[in-house]
């Protein structure tokens, strides 16, 4: 097949069978691959009602069509599951060199089931596939993991792994690959824990075919022009910390837990403080053009030492600016952190701007957590994502995520997320589709199922009234099908989201890769399709209209500062179009002719 | 003197553009394959992740991959200086991959493969930082890069 590798790996972790199953071509034209086949599988398999850290669940590693193609920035894979976090379908996605080398293995998805009975990884050595004891590794940070497995496997070989977070079932465990990248998002590194999975190493010597490499090369001139123009020369200098900039002079950089979308340290943590400060060199993710990686280490003069990557702007945002850290280093430290301990630096910061609230608000005593926990506190931050991540003290309650504790603490609106999932660092009051972005997805709050910067902030394609609902339901939904389909290609949004006929270009490199055509229209129904099956994989678990929602701050509070002041995001005005744009009925729930025009079922 | 792909570490972005790119030009008759483990330029980083490298043949002066092949398939070019494998004679018994001290030189399919100097290389276009260039000469990055392959192994 061109672009598939034309096998599913089955692996039952309670047997330890392993099977080779050839991928069904009508499936994959279908669900083209990564988050879209996944979620099929998933959709098609899983016992719906499964508490997500059971056995039950299902964990799916997927590469797209074009992952290891001459695409740009083609690097890049997704897991997919029952989330522990939001309790809904998720997709959580990674750059880097594993996905490259999970690909070049020959395989298009990994299908892990059941439990092992102790700590195992998955060893890939081509054909040749062994689930090995990881009793050594057990307990190990994820990048002295990566090391231990390479030393017992090959020097070359790429590892996705999990770190005592996801041991420790921390609801917003990342699964972390070379080292620094990370699926972040969803709690998929608690679903991998909770199976005793502790790694999957892969090394691969297979191509990947393709119909059209002519037609692949013009990637090598759009990847050029794109560097060349103003957005891509500030994107490879800052790599994502340039949002900082953007974010704050619009007045849409979360602060002090979405009070507030101005943050005053903004500065000290930006893209520029990085090269100053802490920045080795830059780094690009396996066949990207873009280098918007951040190799990074802490100044001899620091409070604190180490290496790592990032941080990238969600973390900017969320162990920075939304728990008011105004200093790069404490806030790098805090990264790195994460990253050895494998869990998501968004819902960490959400985590703690929760607790932070609570404190404010006087419903959650000091003795509990067991010291202070104050804004921009950064010693006792650091303090409590060790006991998050190692699973101590008040770090077991704390790793159940904001939802949770604002709940149990009896302030559910002081989280700031939805369907139980932090927030980006886009703060909707003054760009309200991003709102009705976050408020629709099937993940809950989160930045991967699209994002509405482009058109609300820069005015591409068309400049649009960031505050207005106006025109947003339909922006909102082509964003949502256009990045649904990037997740299913396995390539990075990033190059495709900088140019305005971006889907238009993946379209073609879609094509290319397979010997098929399809327009831009084709694409988008494509996406429209695999949206469409999260919502009908969260409408089986009950979910509807009344999980659509956003807190009352960005509905109700009125915005601080910048042209936004005193904007609420009109949620439910917004809901009520967008739903019937997207054929839905009022309750949210897609509607028969839908799902028969996408042909779901 | 002669032609050859230099590469310069301080512009690397460890993308592997060029790695994958490469592989394209190399596949089997008829096929379309983007297949790194067929690259001729292969790319790593050190462990603290301080250097990306790009290894690539260096066209040695005196290469001693050539006196260690058995079956003398090995031969430098005397026009363009291109140190060149003959597949015909080659036997993949490795002994030029154990004598290249710059691990540029590897085994494919049971033949030993390397940096050939295509007429118009898809790895220097491919490179969209500008760190490989095809140069004729250029001694002052050839002696770099000389040190970092050897600081920095495949």
């Amino acid at each position: 097949m061109n672009g598939w590798m034309g096998t599913i790996l089955r692996v039952d972790l309670t047997s330890g069978a392993l099977v080779k199953q050839e991928l069904d071509p009508e499936l994959a034209k279908a669900y083209v691959g990564g988050r879209g086949l996944a979620t099929k599988i998933l959709f098609d398999e899983l016992q719906i009602d499964c508490d997500p850290l059971s056995p039950q669940n299902m964990l799916l590693f997927a590469n797209g069509p074009l992952t290891l193609t001459g695409a740009l920035s083609s690097g890049r894979y997704m897991v997919v599951c029952k989330s522990p976090l939001t309790g809904t379908i998720c997709c959580s996605n990674s750059g880097g060199y594993f996905p490259a080398a999970f690909k070049s293995a020959g395989y298009d998805v990994i299908v892990f089931t059941g439990k092992a009975v102790k700590p195992v990884y998955l060893w890939i050595d081509d054909d040749n596939v062994e689930i090995r004891d990881a009793s050594g590794v057990w307990g190990l940070d994820t990048r002295s993991t990566c090391s231990a497995i390479q030393r017992e496997t090959h020097k070359n070989a790429r590892i996705a792994c999990i770190g005592p977070a996801g041991e420790n079932l921390v609801r917003f465990a990342a699964i972390i690959n070379d080292g620094e990248r990370a699926a972040a998002r969803s709690g998929v590194g608690a679903v991998m824990g909770s199976k005793l999975l502790k790694a999957v190493a892969c090394r691969g010597t297979k191509g990947v075919r393709v119909a059209d490499p002519e037609e692949l090369l013009r990637a090598l001139t759009i990847g050029d022009h794109i560097k060349k123009a103003d957005l891509g020369i500030a994107f490879g200098e800052f790599g994502t910390p340039l949002f900082a900039d953007v974010m704050n002079a619009n007045n849409i950089m979360p602060t002090k837990n979405f009070q507030e979308g101005f943050f005053e340290s903004a500065d000290l943590i930006n893209g520029a403080e990085i090269i100053d400060r802490t920045l080795v060199r830059s780094k690009a993710c396996y066949g990207c053009c873009l280098n918007c990686g951040r190799n990074t280490r802490l100044p001899a003069n620091s409070k604190y030492q180490g290496r790592g990557d990032g941080p990238e702007y969600e973390t900017i945002f969320s162990l920075g600016s939304n728990i008011c850290i105004g200093d790069l280093c404490t806030l790098t430290k805090m990264n790195y952190l994460c990253n050895e301990m494998g869990m998501d630096t968004m819902d960490a910061g959400t985590t703690l701007a929760t607790l932070m609230e609570l404190r404010d608000l006087g419903l959650i005593e000091e003795a509990e957590i067991g010291f202070p926990l104050t804004w921009g506190d950064g010693d006792n931050c650091i303090r409590l994502l060790e006991m998050i991540g190692t699973g101590k003290g008040f770090g077991t309650e704390a790793g159940r995520g904001g939802a949770y504790l604002a709940a149990k603490y009896g302030a559910p609106q002081v989280f700031m997320g939805s369907k139980g999932q932090g927030f980006a660092g886009y703060h909707p009051r003054a760009m309200v589709g991003q709102g009705l972005l976050y408020a629709t997805s099937p993940e809950g709050g989160n930045h991967t199922t699209g994002n509405t910067i482009q058109p609300e902030i820069n005015g591409i394609p068309q400049p649009m009234d960031p505050l207005r609902p106006e025109g947003k339901p339909e922006m909102v939904i082509s964003r949502q099908n256009e990045t649904a389909f990037a997740d299913a290609c396995g390539v990075c949004v990033f190059p495709y989201m900088l140019m305005e006929e971006g889907t238009e270009i993946l379209a073609d490199f879609y094509s290319a890769a397979v010997g098929e055509h399809y327009s831009e229209r084709d694409v988008r129904k494509l996406g429209e399709r695999i949206f469409n099956l999260e919502r009908e994989f969260n409408r089986r678990l009950g979910l509807s209209r009344q999980n659509d929602t956003l807190p009352d701050r960005l509905t109700k509070e009125p915005h601080t500062s910048g042209i936004g002041e005193g904007n609420v995001v009109p949620l439910e005005e917004m809901l009520n179009r967008y739903y019937a744009l997207r054929g839905w009925d009022q309750e949210g729930l897609p509607t028969q002719e839908k799902l028969h025009e996408l042909s779901i079922r | 003197m002669g032609r050859r792909i230099a590469f310069q570490e301080e512009r690397c972005t460890q993308c592997h553009l060029c790695e994958l790119h490469c592989s394209l030009a190399f596949g089997e008759k008829g096929i379309f394959e983007y297949r790194p483990s067929i690259a001729r330029i292969r790319v790593t980083a050190n462990d603290d992740e301080t250097k990306y490298v790009a290894h690539v043949c260096l066209q040695c002066e005196d290469p001693l991959c050539l006196p260690a092949c058995p079956t003398g398939a090995i031969t430098k070019d005397a026009a363009t200086g291109v140190v060149l494998v003959e597949d015909a004679l080659c036997v993949g018994c490795a002994s030029c991959v154990e004598a290249c001290p710059f691990d540029c030189i590897f085994l494919v399919r049971d033949l030993a493969v390397k940096c050939e100097v295509c007429d118009d290389p898809l790895c220097v276009k491919a490179c969209a930082v500008g760190a490989l260039s095809l140069v004729d000469g250029d001694e002052e990055t050839r002696r770099k890069q000389t040190q970092v392959y050897g600081e920095v192994r495949l």
